[in-house]
């Protein structure tokens, strides 16, 4: 037994090779999700302020300024891809507490599998021969022949990407408006609403921040903002009659997790589609990888899912960007065809 | 190959084995024969060809079958045994002697030869080839998964230290949560098994004697490595066991090596202590940390029967008494809070009649050291624990525990900020001391009885510790590294950092604060301890000390079982409760295995405040969809089915025993019209709810006459439709909603008479187009209250012979009858006279599941030309087995019931091939 004096890198190697971790790089966004997986299962069940507090500590000496909030993010990401379980402690939904999801896996669409979860003292469970631990950002990735089979038989559960992602079932845009349709039929005729903001879908699709306008002479179906007192404005699906509010619902979240915003984004899609301009997704080739871009802000699972895949980066006149492998970027594009009625826009790259 | 002289060669052979490990106690295996695998082969034909010419295996050669049993054994794959044995040796007479010819001859090689003996719960069920199979250690099937378990028990072994033989092969049948029941088998033979890990043990190590030779050892691990990583999981395993301390005791062999772990230190038994948890900001819970009683409980050897003679409870605590075998469930990890403050004696534990001989060994652990105030340190995790020592350091945070407010002297001196506490009557200060402190502090902290020291400190970086309460020490596993930061209150020119004895001197940098590695540690308890070294003043400053632990990972399925949470998955998503009941959906459940999951619904009401709880049951996971579904069909039972109805939004959640809640949530739409039941089971009501606002009509079929519609006054209907036996329909419609329910209710008859449902439809002129109309009107009604299933059989049954009287005239309906209630024979039922070889299609074809049986129908009635039509085959064909399904888009013109009406030899031939398919099914049924 010796006692080596560290400096900060060392011990910075020394933490990371102990979280299985890369060693060589700075505070990395896997080494930070791992400390965070690890410690959560160490002091779970855990108040989120009190499992960031359990991370910042040993690691403060590691970290800038800004590694608290670092640290905070990377827990709401945790716990938005699943990895980390809200649960009510006692029943009651303000008493919520955060516990580690048994290991499970998310079969994607090019054979890799998403790990999630925490297999106690080992973070990640020992992977059989012949499968091989990824990492993108903070989440990990297992690749490998007949990998969701190994998996299960290793004791993993396995969820579907849909469930995963809390991503929309794939359906017509007209299919998906219909029920919004319903909805606003349903609801009672109201007056004027002050400020209120819509969507303009006949202006161009590629500039998202010029299509926001106060009605004007509009008729048919807009989503629209209506101001709250306190807070961020409403998101909602308003009927207009040469301008003037005939109906309008309130966008609600359908699960707890999702935001108003999300379902707004892809109704504007669905929008966009029906009306025969599909907003676009511009695929450039950029030095081996694929530069997905999107002209409108995209829901927060599908910002998700594209994520796993993909660095966010930027690229000219798109509002948000995600470079990949050519090969994901085939699966994304199909998905937001799918999901987002998007259609497909070539560009020149490098 | 010579069957005599191979009989001699194996006596021999297996005589030298036995000698050679008597002195050890291990038995000999029939597979640890000498033969390689191409002698294996040649022996085979031998013993075959040996029964082709006598019939039977001969005595003489009884070793060498005991060797080829125990191969095939080898090559068993959990299924069939024997059937293996009749391929390996194809004139193999399978009968009961010859069978017990074999076990006679293992149980002669036991008994000659000290061979194994199979034993356990696998051997007792299968008392022959439990022989064989057993005596080839260890078949090729189950060679994977003894590797993998192998593996996730490494470091249970290895942390066993010291075990015999069978101890092992017990750890490993104790830590199998799995449900492989062959495998479950094998870990019954816990001596086997015990072997063979000892065998891996002393693998290549030329003094030891391998319980397994090493040929046939050899050829395991061959062949095992033929598993992808199940060779992997047994090389890791046996380089687990040969770095730590682990040796086994042979049986007659005594212990060959062993002696404590260089790690492992010796601890003053902890008492109990103080704990707080701040639950909110500046919200203290006061709690007492108990140590580990049980075990001294044990080792004193107390019995539960004492225990049971006396209660005990918590002084402080919620007053309750608990029987005195509560004790033993303290093992070092169990706070209790304090609702009230802790007793002036420090005596926490009270018992009612205290059992001398059970309260001695514990005696001064149930004592609360030291004095109010009491000192408490904020440690890393948040905890704040009692300090013993009565002195505050600078840059550290304390909470001081007072039965009394302190004076508000003190409390200015000392900067002590209040805090709130749970616990009645106790006052909580927090104390964050300067880093350099004046004589006014350190005068006040002097009035508390408390010190103030200057000092070193050690703390974790990098990893978050694991605080292990009852051995109050910091847990690292063996694959992490133990990287603490040492810090300093004062400059200092040196900090002396002792390890288990061993001092180390590392001067100090620039900064106060330095990083150590203490390099891998050894599994068990290992002391650190730092001292500062201050130049100007020339002499040590206070030193602290962390206990540190090093243990192995523990296998992760048990790791999770203990810890992980509850998820619950809808799937697709965005389906409602309704799809998920009606099994367009699936929710499904992701926890640990084994353990309960208790599954409630929780309704809300139109406020978005719950109203109501319902329990559906608890399922042991993981959760087989059918259990799922049966407890959300809860649902739909009697008792709920209008509760849940009426709820505007519905959660499911699942209770994962003390871990907590996962909840999916569904908006249910309510109709804004509709039926529910109210009144007593002797005067059952129907009351509607209407909140459209607009008009809405009322009628009522009495399940009586199912076909008579009677108009109801909207106030009497809000106000509740009386509802008389048999039941009633009761419908509402307004512009947009058209909803209906079916109460039925007991009559004046008692018992299974008022199952029996008299319905007469009063129109004797009905048609079918208007019995269909009826007839989805009852079959589309909510059904509400016990008998209201019953009453829609009657009436849907009255209509459905209506209908068949219409389309097969009435006295081929009588006839059909006949053959229905089994007076006469299927055969005697036909089309037409004289019957066709379309009856024969009718009663012959199966036309149960099938997908195309309509199109099947109007092909056969085609070639028969009964009809060509195929339209009208399709009606006539769905009236007879599902009227309920036609749709008017279904007709092929408006005159299709009237055209059906002229053709009965097309719709008798629907019903027919309808009674032929129940016929069929009630025959399937065994009735």
């Amino acid at each position: 037994m010796t006692v080596r004096l560290l400096s900060a890198s060392e011990l910075l190697d020394a933490t990371a090779t102990s979280l299985g971790a890369p060693t060589g790089e700075a505070l990395s966004p896997f080494l930070l999700t791992q400390a965070i997986r690890r410690t959560a299962f160490i002091v779970a069940p855990v108040r989120r302020h009190e499992l960031a507090r359990a991370v910042l500590r040993p690691l403060r000496p590691l970290g800038d300024e800004h590694l608290n909030l670092r640290i905070d993010d990377a827990i709401e990401d945790l716990v938005a891809l699943g990895e980390i379980l809200e649960m009510s402690a006692d029943g009651e939904a303000q008493n919520v507490v955060l516990r580690t999801a048994p290991p499970t896996f998310v079969r994607r669409a090019d054979g890799d599998c998403v790990l999630l979860g925490v297999a106690g003292d080992d973070i990640t469970p020992p992977l059989p021969d012949g499968l091989a631990l990824g990492v993108s950002g903070g989440v990990r990735f297992v690749s490998g022949a007949d990998a969701p089979e190994k998996l299960r038989d290793l004791g993993l559960n396995e969820l579907s990407e849909h469930e995963w992602l809390h991503q929309p079932t794939s359906e017509s845009a007209s299919d998906y408006l219909k029920g919004w349709r319903q909805r606003l039929d349903a609801a009672p005729p109201c007056g004027t609403i002050a400020e209120l903001e819509i969507l303009d879908s006949a202006r161009p699709n590629y500039y998202y921040n010029g299509r926001w306008m106060p009605p004007a002479k509009h008729t048919g179906l807009y989503v629209a903002r209506r101001p709250k007192r306190f807070g961020a404005d409403f998101w909602c699906l308003v009927e207009l009659a040469h301008g003037t509010l005939k109906r309008f619902v309130d966008i609600t979240p359908q699960t707890p997790r999702a935001h108003p915003r999300d379902e707004a984004y892809r109704l504007q899609a669905a929008l966009d589609a029906v009306g025969g301009k599909p907003q676009k997704v511009s695929v450039v080739s950029v030095g081996g990888e694929c530069v997905l871009g999107l002209f409108s802000p995209p829901p927060s699972w599908l910002a998700r899912r594209l994520t796993l895949k993909g660095r966010p980066t930027t690229s000219r006149g798109v509002l948000v960007a995600y470079a990949m492998p050519p090969s994901a970027a085939e699966i994304e594009i199909k998905a937001l065809s799918d999901l987002m009625w998007c259609s497909r826009r070539e560009e020149q790259g490098s | 190959m010579d069957l005599d002289d191979t009989q001699t060669r194996l006596d021999k052979h297996f005589r030298d084995l036995a000698t050679q490990r008597a002195g050890q106690g291990h038995p000999i295996y029939a597979l640890e024969h000498p033969f390689d695998a191409a002698e294996g082969v040649a022996l085979a034909k031998a013993l075959d060809l040996d029964l082709a010419q006598r019939w039977r295996p001969c005595e003489a050669h009884w070793l060498v079958w005991a060797a080829g049993a125990a191969e095939v054994g080898y090559r068993y794959d959990g299924e069939h045994y024997w059937p293996l044995f009749r391929q390996t040796f194809p004139n193999w007479r399978d009968g009961n002697t010859e069978r017990d010819l074999i076990r006679s001859w293992f149980e002669r090689f036991h008994d000659e030869f000290a061979a194994h003996a199979p034993k356990g719960r696998w051997a007792r069920a299968y008392p022959i080839i439990a022989w064989p199979i057993s005596h080839s250690v260890l078949p090729r099937f189950l060679q994977r998964l003894f590797a993998q378990h192998l593996y996730e028990c490494r470091f249970a072994i290895a942390r066993s230290g010291a075990l015999d033989v069978e101890g092992i092969g017990e750890l490993l049948r104790d830590h199998y949560s799995g449900s492989t029941g062959r495998f479950n088998d094998l870990l019954q033979q816990t001596e086997l098994t015990g072997r063979l890990v000892l065998a891996l043990h002393t693998e290549g190590q030329g003094d030891a004697v391998s319980p397994i030779a090493a040929p046939t050892w050899a050829r395991l691990v061959a062949d095992l490595g033929k598993h992808g990583d199940a060779g992997r999981h047994l090389r890791e395993t046996r380089t687990a066991l040969r770095q730590s301390s682990f040796s086994v005791y042979a049986p007659g062999g005594g212990a060959r090596s062993s002696g404590a772990r260089a790690g492992d230190i010796q601890r003053a038994p902890p008492s109990i202590k103080l704990a707080a948890y701040e639950t909110d900001e500046s919200l203290w819970r006061l709690a007492i940390a108990i140590p580990d009683l049980a075990t001294r409980l044990r080792s004193a050897g107390v019995t539960r029967r004492e225990l049971d003679r006396m209660r005990v409870r918590i002084r402080g605590g919620d007053g309750a008494w608990m029987h005195g075998q509560t004790l033993l469930s303290y093992a070092g990890d169990v706070n209790e809070d304090l609702h009230h403050p802790w007793p002036e004696d420090g005596q926490l534990f009270e018992f009612d009649t205290p059992v001398a001989a059970a309260t001695a060994p514990i005696a001064d652990a149930l004592v609360l050291p030291d004095k109010a105030p009491f000192l408490l340190r904020v440690h890393e995790d948040g905890v704040a624990r009692q300090v013993l020592g009565r002195h505050v350091r600078a840059r550290q945070s304390y909470l001081v525990v007072a039965r009394a407010p302190l004076a508000d002297a003190t409390v200015s001196a000392l900067a002590l900020r209040e805090q709130k506490s749970r616990t009645a009557g106790v006052h909580l200060y927090r104390l964050s001391p300067p880093s350099m402190a004046k004589q006014p502090f350190i005068q006040a902290l002097s009035a508390l009885r408390l010190g103030y020291a200057f000092g070193a400190r050690l703390l974790p970086v990098g990893l978050t510790p694991r605080w292990d309460a009852a051995t109050e020490s910091i847990v690292y596993l063996t694959n992490e590294s133990v990287t603490l930061r040492i810090e300093s209150d004062v400059a200092v020119s040196e900090f002396v950092i002792t390890l288990d004895g061993d001092a180390y001197r590392a001067k100090s940098g620039e900064k106060a604060d330095l990083f150590v590695d203490l390099g891998p540690l050894a599994l068990g308890t290992h002391n650190v301890q730092v001292t500062a070294v201050n130049a100007a003043v020339g002499k040590n400053l206070a030193s602290d000390d962390l206990a540190i632990t090093v243990r192995a990972p523990t296998p992760w399925p048990s790791a999770v079982a203990d810890k992980a949470g509850v998820r619950l998955t809808i799937e697709p998503r965005g389906a409602t409760l309704d799809d998920a009941l009606d099994e367009r959906a699936r929710v499904g459940v992701i926890a640990p295995p084994g353990r309960s999951v208790r599954l409630e619904a929780r309704l809300f009401g139109f406020h978005g405040f719950q109203t109501e709880r319902c329990d559906l049951g608890a399922c042991k996971t993981p959760v087989a969809p059918a259990a799922m579904l049966s407890a959300l069909r809860k649902l739909r039972g009697d008792t709920l089915a209008e509760r849940v109805a009426g709820a505007p939004r519905i959660d499911i959640a699942a209770r994962l025993e003390e871990f907590g809640t996962a909840t999916i949530q569904f908006e249910h739409p309510v109709e804004p019209l509709r039926w529910s039941l109210a009144g007593s089971p002797a005067a059952r009501k129907a009351v509607l709810s209407n909140d459209t606002g607009g008009v809405v009509t009322v009628s009522s079929f009495s399940v009586a006459r199912p076909d008579v519609e009677h108009t109801v006054p909207i106030e009497q209907a809000l106000s509740g439709v009386a509802i008389e036996a048999p039941g009633v329909l009761v419908v509402a419609k307004s512009d947009t909603c058209n909803v209906s329910a079916l109460i039925g209710v007991l009559g004046e008859s008692q018992g299974f008479a008022s199952l029996i449902t008299q319905v007469d439809l009063n129109n004797d002129r009905l048609g079918v187009g208007a019995c269909l109309n009826h007839y989805k009107r009852w079959l589309g009604a909510r059904l509400l209250g016990a008998l209201a299933g019953n009453r829609r059989l009657a009436v849907l049954g009255a209509f459905e012979r209506r209908i068949e009287r219409i389309l097969c005239g009435a006295e081929w309906q009588r006839l059909a009858d006949d053959v229905r209630g089994g007076e006469r024979a299927l055969a005697d039922l036909s089309v037409a006279r004289p019957p066709t070889g379309f009856d024969t299609a009718m009663r012959s074809t199966d036309w149960r599941g099938r997908k195309d049986a309509i199109a099947e129908f109007s092909r056969v009635a085609d070639r028969y030309q009964v009809c060509s039509d195929a339209g009208l085959c399709a009606v006539a064909f769905t009236l007879a087995f599902d009227p309920g399904s036609l749709r008017k888009t279904d007709l092929p013109r408006e005159t299709a019931f009237q055209d059906l009406r002229s053709l009965p030899s097309l719709t008798r031939g629907a019903y027919l091939a309808h009674i032929a398919a129940n016929a069929r099914a009630r025959q399937d049924a065994g009735l």
